[in-house]
C-alpha cells in the first residue's frame, strides 16, 4: 500500500476493533497495544474527538500512533465527527452546541437529540459557518500533528489511514417519524442558516443556461418558475442535502492533505445504529427503566441500512470521482447493543458483517465488547471475515433505484422494489455508479430526481451498453436540454416501441448495444418510460399496483430472488461466491428455534459453508494434514438436487449454506434439464452395453463400476 | 487524558452486565414472564386526529413490540395483560429530553444527572396493568389522567411513577448516596474500589495495573459523591505512586484524599466476589461475609464505618 493516495476501498480487515486512545494513560499505552497484538489484532480503528485534540497537552494522539507503529499495528484514524463516541458530546466542542443557531433542525423544525452516554446533546449543524470554521481548524491541527509525526518518524505514514465518514448527515431525521419508519420523510438540516443557503443554491442552480426557458425563436426568457414551486420543494431539498454532504467531504479532504500528503485518505460511510434517530425514543425508555437492549430495532436498522451501502463519493478532482465509500457499522456498546445477551450480540455482529463486509466495508466494534465475546465465536467471525476480505463472498446487486438523496424517503416505487428483492436491491444517489456497475440489471429512476443533460447522457449510455432495463418516468424532471436529448434518443428507436398499459401506461424501447460492445453476448438494453401516478397522497392506495408492476419489471430484466423461506421469522441473505456458486445465509432472529422450508426457484444442491470457510484457513491444518482441494471438499457433504429443503435454524442462528447449480435464467434451466435427461439415458445405455459385453459385470451399480461418462457441466 | 466521568468503566464496574448464554436466556425469559410486574412496557404515544392516543414507540425488556406502532394503548395491554403499561406523551418526552440536554450544556452534569432529570419529568398520561400472581396486588388498576390537548410547559397531571424501582442501581452506590451528609459519611467523599483479577483477564485500558504476587492484577475505580449525587467517576492515576505502596489500599485511598481534598474510603475485593455481590439478593450479607473472611478489605477500618456496614448487613 503506498501512501498519499486516495484509493478504492476493499477493507483488508472487515472486523476492526476500536481503541479509545484518550482513555489510556500514556504510560500504559505500549502495554495496552502489546496486549492487543498478542491477541492477534493487526488493525485497529480510533475516532478522533476534536475536543480531545484541541486540549491535548500531553500529545496523546501522536503517542498512540507512535506506539501502534512500533508494534506494526495498522491504524484507521476516523477524523470526521460521528455519534456514539465515548467522549463528552461525542467530542464536539461544547460551546458550539450551546448556540441554538449552530444546531441542526429536522424538516419538522425540531432539534435532533442524541441520547447516548456519556452525555446527551443536540446534533450540530454541519453546514453552519461557525461549525465549519471550528471544524477546519481541527482538521488543520490533525494535519499538522500528522505532518510533524511523519517528519520525526519516517515510514509511519504506511501504518495510518485517515478516514472521512459521513458524519451526522444521515441522522438529520425526525425521531418522531423515524420511530415509525426509519428513513421516512425528508432528511436534511432545515435550520435558518441552512434554509438561506438552500434558497441561494436554488437560484444559482436554476439560473444555469440549460434550465432557462426559451420562447419559440426569441431567445431566453428567464428562469422557468416551475422549478421553484411548492411541488418541487421536496425534490430540491433532496438535491441540496446531497450536495451539502458531498461538499463537507470534499472540504475535509482539502484540509487533510497539506502537511501530511503521504498519509492515505479514505472515504467511508459509518453507521452507528445505537445513535440512529429511529432509536431515540427506545433509548429514552431504556434510560427510564435503567437497562438497555433493543435487539429487534437494531436488527431492523441493519436491514434498512443495507439498501444504502456502497455509493461512490463525488469529490473535487476527476481522478477521485469513481471512489467507493466503504460502508462500516460501529457497535459502540454505549446504547442498546451494550445491554444485549451474548446470542443477540453474536447475531447482530454476523448480520452486520455479512451486510457490510460483502460490499467492501466491515464492522467496527469497541474493544471491550469484542473481547467479552467467546473465543470460539470470535474465531468463527474471523473465518467469515477472511472469506469476505478475500472476495470469496460478495454482495449481489440486481436492481438499483437512482434517487436524489440516500437518506430521504424515495417514492412508493422504491418500497415495492425493496419488498420484491429484499437483499439484492439498493439505493444509489451518485450516477457515476452507472459506469462502474455491470451486474445490476434493473435501474429505476426516481420521479423526484432533477436531471441535467449530462445526467441523462449517463443514464442513456447505460441503456446502450445493453444487459439492462432502465425505467424513466414519462414526466421526468428534465432540464430543457435534457428534454431535447431524450426526444432525439427516442426518435431513433421509435420504430420498435411497444406501448403497454399494465398497472401503469408505459412505452418500451429496445436498444441494440453499441458497436463497441460484443453484440453476440450482450442482450439489448431496454428503456421504459412509465407514467407513474402524480399525487403522493394517492400512492398508499396504489401499493398493490406498484408491487405487481415492479414484479413485471424484474421479470423483464431477468432478475429473480434466489430463494424464499416459508417462515417470516427467518430470512435469507444471498452472496455470490467464486466459481459461479452462491452462499446463502439463513438467519433466525427469533429467541426460539424455527423449522422452515428453504425454497429455490430451480433445483440446487446445498452443503455446509461454515466448515468450508474454516477448512480454507491454512492455519487450521495440523502437521501432516493435507488441505482438501476445493473440489474434494465441495463434493463431500452435498445434498441431493432439490428445490425445497427443510431446515432447523437455532435461536439467533445464522446458518451458512453453499449452494450449487442455481440458475437465474429460466432458459438455462430448460437446457440443464435436457442435458440431465441425456446424461441419464447415456448412463443407462452404457450400463446395459457393459452388462452385455463385459464378463463379470453382473448387477453392479454404475457408480461402483466406475462409470462416470455422461457427466456434463450441468450436473 | 483523564475523563472525569468515564461512563464505560462505571458501567463495567457497577453493572457487570447480563452475560447470558442461550440456555440462560431462556431461563431469563421464563423469569421475565413470571415477574412481569417488575418489567413494564413504556410507550411513547401521540394523539391522532380524533384525539386517541396511539403508540409511536413501545419498549419492554426482552419484548418485540414493533408491531404495535400505530396501535391504541388498549390493544397493547390486551396482548400483554401481565405487564404494567406506562404511556408518555411525545411532546412531553421531547421537552424533557431538551431540558436534560440544556442542563448539561450550562453546567457540569453527567449522564446520570440527565437520566435523573428524565425520570423526574416522566409522568405517564396513562398507566394500566394487572400485576403478577405473587400476591402483591390482587387486582388490575387503571389510571387515566386528564391531559391538556396541547403539551404546555407544565407537566401532565398524571400519577407519578417511581422509575427508580425499576432501575435498580448498585446496592453500594445507592446506599452511599443516601448516607452522604449523615453521621458516618460527609456530604462530599470519595470511594476507591479495587477489583483483583487473574492475569488472563483482558486488560481494557484501566488506569492502573499493578502486578502483585502470584500474577494478579488490579482494576481501580474512583467515585466522588457530592451531596448524594455522582460527581466524578473514573479510573485513578497511580503511576506516580511508589511501587512499594501500590498494594496498600489504605495508602492509595489517602493519596486520593490528598489529591481531591476529601475523605476517601477504599474497598478491595476479588472481581468474582464483587460481581457476586452486585447480583445477589442479599448483597450486604455477602459483603459482610467477604469482609469477615478477609477476602475483601475496607480502609480505613474505622469503628463508624464497620458499624454502618454491620447495620446494613442486619437491616437491609
Amino acid at each position: 500500500m503506498s501512501g498519499g493516495e486516495l484509493k478504492t476501498v476493499a477493507a483488508r480487515e472487515p472486523m476492526t476493533i476500536v481503541v479509545n486512545f484518550w482513555e489510556i494513560r500514556p504510560s500504559m499505552m505500549g502495554a495496552h497495544l502489546e496486549n492487543l497484538v498478542r491477541s492477534g489484532v493487526r488493525q485497529i480503528a480510533a475516532f478522533v474527538p476534536w475536543s480531545a485534540v484541541e486540549s491535548d497537552i500531553s500529545h496523546l494522539m501522536p503517542r498512540f500512533l507512535q506506539s501502534a507503529y512500533e508494534r506494526k499495528l495498522q491504524v484507521k484514524l476516523i477524523v470526521s465527527p460521528e455519534p456514539g463516541v465515548h467522549f463528552p458530546f461525542s467530542g464536539i466542542a461544547r460551546d458550539l452546541l450551546s448556540k441554538s443557531g449552530a444546531l441542526a433542525k429536522s424538516a419538522q423544525g425540531e432539534n435532533i437529540p442524541a441520547v447516548l452516554p456519556p452525555t446527551f446533546f443536540q446534533l450540530p449543524s454541519l453546514g453552519s459557518g461557525e461549525f465549519q470554521k471550528r471544524y477546519q481548524h481541527f482538521l488543520a491541527r490533525v494535519d499538522s500533528l500528522l505532518g510533524d509525526l511523519c517528519r520525526s518518524q519516517p515510514g509511519i505514514e504506511e501504518n495510518i489511514e485517515l478516514i472521512v465518514g459521513g458524519s451526522f448527515w444521515k441522522y438529520y431525521r425526525s425521531p418522531r417519524i423515524a420511530a415509525a419508519e426509519t428513513f421516512s420523510g425528508l432528511c436534511g438540516d432545515f435550520n435558518d442558516e441552512s434554509t438561506l443557503q438552500f434558497r441561494k443554491r436554488l437560484d444559482q442552480f436554476y439560473s444555469q443556461r440549460e434550465f432557462v426557458a426559451t420562447s419559440s425563436g426569441q431567445g431566453t426568457t428567464g428562469v422557468d418558475p416551475r422549478w421553484k414551486t411548492r411541488a418541487m420543494e421536496a425534490a430540491n431539498w433532496k438535491a441540496f442535502s446531497e450536495q451539502q454532504e458531498q461538499l463537507f467531504r470534499a472540504r475535509s479532504h482539502t484540509y487533510l492533505r497539506r502537511r501530511a500528503p503521504r498519509v492515505s485518505l479514505e472515504n467511508a460511510e459509518i453507521f452507528v445504529p445505537e445513535a440512529d434517530p429511529a432509536l431515540v425514543y427506545s433509548q429514552y425508555a431504556q434510560n427510564l427503566l435503567g437497562y438497555t437492549g433493543d435487539f429487534r430495532r437494531l436488527t431492523d436498522l441493519i436491514d434498512q441500512y443495507q439498501f444504502r451501502l456502497g455509493n461512490p463519493a463525488a469529490t473535487e478532482t476527476a481522478a477521485d470521482a469513481k471512489l467507493e465509500r466503504a460502508p462500516w457499522v460501529y457497535w459502540s456498546g454505549l446504547g442498546s447493543f451494550g445491554g444485549l445477551s451474548d446470542p443477540e450480540k453474536q447475531y447482530l455482529i454476523l448480520q452486520s458483517l455479512l451486510t457490510f463486509a460483502s460490499r467492501g466495508g466491515g464492522v467496527l466494534i469497541d474493544e471491550n465488547e469484542w473481547f467479552d465475546l467467546s473465543a470460539s465465536f470470535r474465531m468463527r467471525v474471523e473465518h467469515m471475515a477472511r472469506a469476505l476480505c478475500e472476495g470469496e463472498l460478495k454482495a449481489r446487486v440486481r436492481a438499483s433505484f437512482l434517487t436524489a438523496h440516500l437518506w430521504s424517503e424515495p417514492t412508493a416505487i422504491w418500497t415495492a422494489l425493496k419488498t420484491a428483492l429484499p437483499s439484492e436491491s439498493r439505493l444509489v444517489s451518485d450516477l457515476d455508479v452507472l459506469d462502474a456497475d455491470q451486474s445490476t440489471r434493473l435501474w429505476v429512476v426516481d420521479p423526484e430526481l432533477v436531471m441535467t443533460r449530462s445526467m441523462l447522457e449517463q443514464i442513456l449510455a447505460r441503456v446502450t451498453r445493453g444487459n439492462a432495463v432502465v425505467v424513466l418516468p414519462q414526466k421526468a424532471l428534465l432540464s430543457p436540454w435534457a428534454e431535447n436529448l431524450l426526444r432525439e434518443f427516442l426518435s431513433e428507436y421509435s420504430g420498435g416501441v411497444i406501448r403497454l398499459n399494465v398497472q401503469f401506461p408505459c412505452e418500451v424501447y429496445s436498444v441494440r448495444p453499441t458497436e463497441s460492445e460484443d453484440s453476440g453476448t450482450v442482450s439489448p438494453g431496454k428503456l421504459l418510460l412509465v407514467q407513474w401516478p402524480q399525487a403522493r397522497a394517492a400512492q398508499g392506495e396504489l401499493t398493490h399496483s406498484y408491487q405487481k408492476f415492479v414484479e413485471n419489471l424484474l421479470s423483464l430484466a431477468g432478475v429473480s430472488s434466489p430463494c424464499n423461506v416459508s417462515d417470516p421469522r427467518v430470512r435469507t441473505f444471498a452472496l455470490s461466491r467464486k466459481g459461479g456458486r452462491m452462499g446463502v445465509f439463513v438467519m433466525n432472529r427469533a429467541p426460539a428455534s424455527v423449522s422452515a422450508e428453504l425454497m429455490f426457484s430451480s433445483e440446487v444442491r446445498i452443503s455446509d459453508l461454515a466448515s468450508r470457510l474454516a477448512a480454507q484457513s491454512v492455519a487450521t491444518l495440523l502437521p501432516g494434514q493435507v488441505a482438501l482441494s476445493d473440489e474434494d471438499s465441495f463434493q463431500s457433504g452435498l445434498s441431493h438436487w432439490a428445490q425445497r429443503f427443510a431446515l432447523d435454524v437455532p435461536a439467533f442462528g445464522v446458518l451458512p449454506l453453499s449452494v450449487e447449480g442455481w440458475l437465474e435464467d429460466p432458459s438455462e434451466l430448460q437446457e440443464r434439464q435436457a442435458a440431465r435427461e441425456t446424461s441419464e439415458a447415456l448412463k443407462r445405455a452404457l450400463g446395459e452395453a457393459a452388462a452385455n459385453e463385459l464378463y463379470g459385470f453382473y448387477g453392479q451399480s454404475q457408480q461402483s463400476a466406475g462409470v462416470s461418462g455422461g457427466m456434463s457441466p450441468w450436473n | 487524558m483523564e475523563l472525569k466521568q468515564d461512563w464505560r468503566k462505571f458501567h463495567a464496574v457497577f453493572h457487570p452486565g447480563r452475560r447470558l448464554g442461550l440456555s440462560d436466556y431462556s431461563k431469563v425469559q421464563k423469569k421475565r414472564t413470571e415477574n412481569a410486574h417488575l418489567s413494564p412496557i413504556v410507550v411513547v404515544a401521540e394523539r391522532d386526529q380524533s384525539g386517541v392516543l396511539r403508540c409511536l414507540m413501545a419498549y419492554g425488556d426482552g419484548l418485540d413490540l414493533m408491531e404495535f406502532v400505530g396501535a391504541t394503548l388498549s390493544e397493547i395491554q390486551d396482548q400483554h395483560p401481565n405487564r404494567i403499561l406506562h404511556a408518555l406523551e411525545r411532546g412531553a418526552v421531547d421537552q424533557a429530553m431538551s431540558r436534560a440536554i440544556t442542563g448539561s450544556q450550562i453546567g457540569e452534569t453527567s449522564f446520570h444527572d440527565q437520566v435523573d432529570s428524565l425520570r423526574q419529568a416522566a409522568v405517564p398520561v396513562w398507566s394500566a396493568g394487572q400485576l403478577g400472581a405473587n400476591g402483591e396486588r390482587s387486582s388490575s388498576f387503571v389510571s387515566r389522567s386528564l391531559f391538556a390537548k396541547d403539551a404546555g410547559s407544565s407537566p401532565p397531571s398524571g400519577e407519578r411513577v417511581s422509575w427508580d424501582e425499576y432501575a435498580q442501581g448498585h446496592f453500594l452506590l445507592e446506599a452511599l448516596k443516601k448516607a452522604a451528609g449523615g453521621s458516618v459519611f460527609p456530604r462530599r467523599f470519595g470511594l476507591l474500589i479495587r477489583l483483583e483479577g487473574s492475569l488472563d483477564q483482558r486488560a481494557s485500558g484501566w488506569g492502573s495495573m499493578s502486578m502483585g504476587s502470584e500474577s494478579r492484577f488490579y482494576r481501580d475505580f474512583f467515585v466522588v459523591l457530592s451531596q448524594g449525587r455522582l460527581d466524578q467517576f473514573h479510573a485513578p492515576d497511580f503511576t506516580s505512586i511508589d511501587a512499594a505502596f501500590t498494594h496498600d489500599l489504605g495508602y492509595l485511598a489517602r493519596s486520593l484524599g490528598e489529591k481531591y481534598i476529601i475523605p476517601v474510603y477504599g474497598l478491595s475485593a476479588p472481581v468474582e466476589l464483587w460481581n457476586q455481590w452486585s447480583s445477589a439478593d442479599a448483597p450486604w450479607k455477602e459483603l459482610w461475609r467477604g469482609l469477615r473472611s478477609r477476602k475483601a478489605e475496607v480502609s480505613p477500618e474505622s469503628p463508624a464505618l464497620m458499624l454502618w456496614l454491620a447495620w446494613k448487613r442486619w437491616t437491609a
